[in-house]
This record gives structure tokens, sequence and C-alpha cells, in this order.
């Protein structure tokens, strides 16, 4: 991508290049054993620019801290009332790659990607979070549509980040709402960075059908006194850190996962994306989940 | 009085076209031209050696640093440094001189930027005097006042892996207060065992101005207080003056925190989230709006408003530069406050542009104070 930028490479030869890794990045997720594979979502230079770039009344604005990391994205600026006109993430995925597989995309969550905008338009930020999950369940059907896509995770440390208040809540499970009237698979709400009892009890009752917690932030002792009536996610994997968890640590931390919170299923994974990590460490990170999915399962 | 509204630039530059790794007629024709147009003194010698292709690449490295002298000094800043022709980048060109850093690969910082990540598996151990020789070569040929950049304690334990400190940490069952300590010991151990000695060997050779880089500076809110601890560990008691830049952060977490550092002047990026448009009102301004806030706390150390987006190739004109710095005045109450200054780094910009936007710079600046020397 740094050679296309600077021109000395053709966009034929990026999407080439990129397929390419996407594809060595599935078969690794093969290899590992994962039962859900990702695309890679390569050519996403973040998780809003496929957005910001083509949606009418959006457009990237200036680099901004992606949390507390030292990884920046360029804050969507809604300038104009947001129109859906073409899909969108179709051209910036790699669909063949994963075309027989059952996989999972990641994608902003609606609360949380209003409120990373800068908005110089909307009055009501409500209606500024529903218009773009309109323009996500758009997208996510037209997907569906074309591949074997099972889940949506909505990417949303925003809503743990601290307390939120009813109105916010409501507008959160609207959003939700909106983008489950037209996509039938799972939806998965994730808030990763922060601590997920930051979003309980409310988040239980959000109409997400898995629960996303980054077990890197939380205190699941916290969240013994909540009824956890639907699978979770649980990021065991730190997807920060260069410590390569050992198999048995990540096999102790979900099944204290599952005493404690007694959900009826369990997913496990890395508490957040892969590329705060140098390649070879993710790639470890990686093989030791699916070796501890594998002694997970066969207990 | 002293001049209002002096130039200063933030650091780097892109590295001069001869220090590319294959040196075709093209890095020659490049070297001839910046040479001739930034008076390099004797700059056909290297072309020369260019030529013959008989050359050391340290012998390059001098070349390149004197290029960047000359590149700020012809724009005509005030306050100039060599554009860390030397350096890699500002995280792992430090590493490199520290027992105990090992290097794990590139990670994503935004669109196509990466860097090095490094790992700390040991006590960090400074290697040798980073930066010290970089800067006895500048002083002997810069004819502007030096302000010479260092990567701050808290920027490079936050860019790293804290393996070792996590280590060290392992009988904390809690994995959030296992970081947090594992954390803490590193920018400490950055300031004390690497920065401090460093600065101190930098003030030691006669460095008047230093720059302390801490991009990282509010990433985690509630490392505020470590932050200001660590960097006024580093500058405590040194004699010289302390530049701190921060960029593309929340700068509303600086306060009240910034109050209590050691520090003379303080560059911030605001270019980056200001509009292209001319004017100085707050919409036309929204990206100096911030300034508001250094007000409101009575900030006593000079700003360094960054007046120029580094991340463009769009050149702002005089005109805008000047805006820019006027209302940054007017925010602060005081021009004497305000230091004209570039975003950040100029190392993803060609030289062309790079040259451009710093001319406005000086251009602007100077507009601007003739426009408040006449109010």
């Amino acid at each position: 991508m740094r050679k296309h930028s600077r021109g000395e490479i053709t966009k034929q030869e990026l999407l080439s290049a990129a397929q390419k890794e996407c594809r060595e990045i599935a078969e690794i997720q093969k290899k590992a054993g994962m039962t859900l594979l990702i695309e890679g979502q390569l050519l996403w230079h973040d998780h809003f620019r496929p957005f910001s770039e083509t949606i009418q009344g959006m457009e990237p604005g200036p680099l901004t801290r992606w949390f507390d990391n030292n990884m920046f994205y360029k804050k969507p600026i809604i300038v104009n009332e947001l129109v859906w006109e073409n899909p969108v993430l179709i051209n910036y995925l790699f669909l063949d790659v994963v075309r027989n597989e059952q996989w999972k995309i990641i994608l902003p969550e609606p609360f949380t990607f209003a409120s990373m905008c800068d908005n110089r338009y909307y009055v009501s930020f409500e209606e500024l979070v529903l218009d773009i999950a309109e323009i996500i369940a758009r997208e996510l059907s037209i997907i569906r549509s074309n591949s074997q896509l099972s889940i949506a995770q909505l990417s949303a440390p925003i809503l743990a980040q601290r307390k939120m208040d009813e109105d916010s809540v409501e507008i959160v499970r609207q959003g939700i709402e909106l983008i489950k009237k037209s996509f039938d698979g799972e939806i998965l709400l994730h808030t990763f960075f922060n601590d997920f009892s930051n979003a309980a009890p409310w988040i239980l009752d959000s109409g997400a059908d898995i629960l996303g917690m980054d077990l890197t932030a939380t205190d699941i002792e916290r969240l013994a006194e909540h009824d956890f009536d639907r699978p979770i996610f649980a990021g065991i994997v730190d997807s920060r850190n260069s410590y390569v968890e050992p198999i048995e640590e990540l096999v102790n931390t979900a099944e204290a996962l599952l005493e404690v919170l007694e959900p009826p299923a369990i997913h496990i994974g890395p508490s957040a994306d892969l590329d705060f990590l140098p390649r070879q460490i993710a790639d470890k990170k990686v093989m030791n989940l699916g070796i501890a999915y594998r002694k997970l399962v066969s207990t | 009085m002293k001049k209002l509204f002096p130039t200063q630039e933030v650091g780097s530059l892109l590295r001069a076209p001869f220090l590319k790794k294959t040196i075709s007629e093209r890095e020659i024709s490049e070297t001839e031209y910046w040479g001739r147009l930034l008076c390099v003194p004797e700059y056909e010698k290297l072309v020369e050696i260019l030529k013959t292709g008989k050359y050391v690449r340290d012998e390059l490295y001098e070349w390149a640093s004197i290029y960047g002298l000359r590149f700020f000094e012809s724009a005509g800043l005030d306050v100039v440094w060599d554009g860390e022709q030397r350096r890699v980048e500002m995280y792992e060109y430090p590493l490199r001189n520290i027992e105990g850093a090992v290097f794990y690969g590139k990670v994503k910082v935004w669109d196509v930027e990466t860097y090095n990540k490094a790992a700390i598996v040991s006590e960090p151990r400074l290697l040798n005097p980073i930066y010290l020789n970089e800067f006895l070569f500048a002083k002997r040929f810069a004819s502007r006042e030096l302000k010479i950049p260092v990567t701050g304690p808290y920027t490079l334990a936050d860019w790293s892996f804290p393996e070792h400190h996590y280590a060290m940490h392992k009988n904390v069952k809690n994995i959030m207060e296992r970081k947090r300590l594992a954390r803490r010991d590193l920018v400490l151990d950055m300031a004390e065992k690497v920065l401090r000695p460093v600065i101190k060997k930098l003030s030691d050779a006669g460095a008047k101005r230093i720059q302390i880089d801490e991009p990282a500076a509010t990433t985690n809110p509630e490392e505020m207080q470590l932050f200001v601890e660590a960097f006024n560990k580093v500058v405590t008691g040194i004699d010289a003056i302390f530049t701190l830049h921060i960029c593309y952060s929340d700068y509303r977490r600086l306060f009240p925190h910034v109050l209590e550092m050691k520090i003379d002047e303080l560059s911030i990026e605001c270019a980056n989230r200001d509009t292209p448009y001319k004017g100085q009102d707050d919409e036309k301004r929204r990206g100096y709006l911030i300034l508001k806030i250094f007000r409101e706390y009575g900030v006593k150390f000079k700003v360094a408003p960054g007046v120029i987006d580094v991340h463009t190739d769009f050149i702002e004109s005089p005109d805008l530069v000047s805006d820019r710095l006027l209302y940054s005045a007017k925010l602060l109450g005081d021009p004497s406050l305000v230091i004209a200054c570039n975003d950040c780094g100029l190392r993803t910009r060609r030289w062309e542009v790079a040259y451009k936007k710093e001319l406005s710079l000086v251009e602007g600046a100077s507009l601007a104070r003739s426009i408040w020397e006449k109010q």
C-alpha cells in the first residue's frame, strides 16, 4: 500500500498483492483451526474509511488517535445528510477469499461510529446514528447475499468506556434493531479496550445476539451478578501485548469465564484487531488460540 | 522587544536524495539542484563523489545533515535542526542504542505508515550516547540557533512491549494491575536510565535548546501524572530551553498536569484539524480553539500551535499562516507567547513540497508580525 501511495505500483498491482495477503491470512486461520474466518480487511485504512470515502454527506477528516493506541484514523466529518447510493464494502473486500467459508465481518457499531465523527450537519445525534445504522444494514444485507457471512461484529468500545445514560442506551438499541431488520445473521456487539462491566446490565438487553468482552480489560468477577442468557465472545488473547499466552492460560481463562458467568455458549478470540501486533506475534497467538479451542471442545 | 512569532521547525525531513539505497543520475541531479538552491557550501564535491561512486555511507550522512540544516536556514527559519537525516525514525533510532530492546516487526500507525515495534526484554540501558555526535556535527555547521529533538521516555515506553517489566510482576494476578505496574516501571526506567543521561550529555556538549517529543503523552489519561513525573525526572536541573512536542492528541487531557512540567515551550499540532480558509473567526480557525483552555489555565510557557499541516501537499499561503498566528495570539491574549511552527516533522513530504511550506511559514510569520505591530 505504501508503494501504491507513492505511485510505485498500479491500483491493479496493489489489489493483486492485497488479495494474496488476504488469502495467506485465511490460510493461517484455517491451519490454526478457526471455525469462523475473517477476510483481513486489508484495504481498509481504518474502520470508517470505506464509508467516509464513499458515502455522500461524509468525508475523511483529520488524523485522530484511535482510543489509547499509537494508531490513528481519519475522523469522518459529517457535512450533509448521509445518502447511500451504491454498495460500498463489496469494493473493499475480497469475497472470493471467504466465499466458501463461514466468516465474520468487523464493522463499527452505529453509536460508536457517530461518536467518532465530527458532526457538522445533524441536529439530532439519534438521527445520525440511525442513518449510519441504515447504511450498515444495507451493506450487511448485500454482503450476506454474496457470501456465507455468519456474524457481523459491531465494534463498540465507546459503549463500555463509561456508564451511559438511558437515552444513549436507547439509541444504541434502536441502531442494532434497525440492522437486524435486514440482516439475518448474528450480531456480535464487541466492547474492546474497556471494562465490559461499564456497559452492564443494559447491554445484556441490547438486542445483540452475542456479547463481546475484552478480558484484558474486564474483571469478570464484577459481572458475576448478571444473568447471561446469550453467548459471549471472550477476547482472551491480548491483541496489544507481545506476551504470547500459553495454551493452558487461555484454556483456564475461558473455563473461569464459563464457571463465573455461565453463558449458554462462548466464542473465543483476540481482544481486538490484531494489527496492533507485528505479524509474527499475531500468527503465534492465533495458533495458540486454535489449540486452546480444541482443548476446550474436547473437555 | 523580542521578535514576535519566531519560526521553528519540529524535527524530521524526508531523507536527502543521495541517501537512497541506489543512486542514479536522477538522485545526482536532485543533489545538484538542492545544493545550488540551498547554497550548500561545496556541494559540487558531493556531486562529484556521487558520480564516481567512491564514498562511504557515513560521509553521506554528514552531507545530509548539512543539506538538512541549509534547508531550514535558507527558508529563513530562526531555529533549525538537520531534519533528523541520520535517524531511521524517532522511535527505532534511539531504541537501536538501548540494551534490552528487541525489534519484533512492523505495526500500523495510520494508513500506510508503520513503525518497527520493539519489546523491552531486559532492564533498559544506554549503549551509546544517542544524539550526541549528530549534535556536535550540526553545531559545527549551523549558522542559526539549533534545537535538537529527542524522543521522550513516555513515548519510548508506550510504543514498546514491556516484556521484562511485565515478567517482573508475574505474581500480580489481576492482568490490568500487572499491565499498569509494568508500564509504570518501564516509563521511569526510560526516564532515569536512558533519557536523563542523554540529555545531560547534550547539555554538557553545549545544547541550549532541546525538544522532547512525546506524541504518546495523552494516550492514557490515567497516566498523565506518570508522564509528568518522568518528564521532570529527565530535565530537572539541566540548563537548557526545553520544548515539549505533542501531536495528534487530545490536548484537553494535558490540563492541569502540564502546569507542573518544567517546560519553556509546548509545540502542538493544530493545522491538521483546521480549515484551509482565510479568516480569524472560530469557524475558520476551528483547529486553534483548544488554545482557549491554555488561556483559562493561564499558561506561562510559550506555545507553538502548528500552522503548517505536514500530512498534505496543500501549500498554506502566507495569508493563511498569518491568520492562524494572529488568531492564536488573540486566543492566548499575548503574541509573545506564540511561536510559528509546523504541526510535526516533515518526513512524509517531498522536499519541493516541504520547502514551499517552510517558505510560507516564514513569510506568514513575517506578515503576522507586521500586522500585529501596526495594530
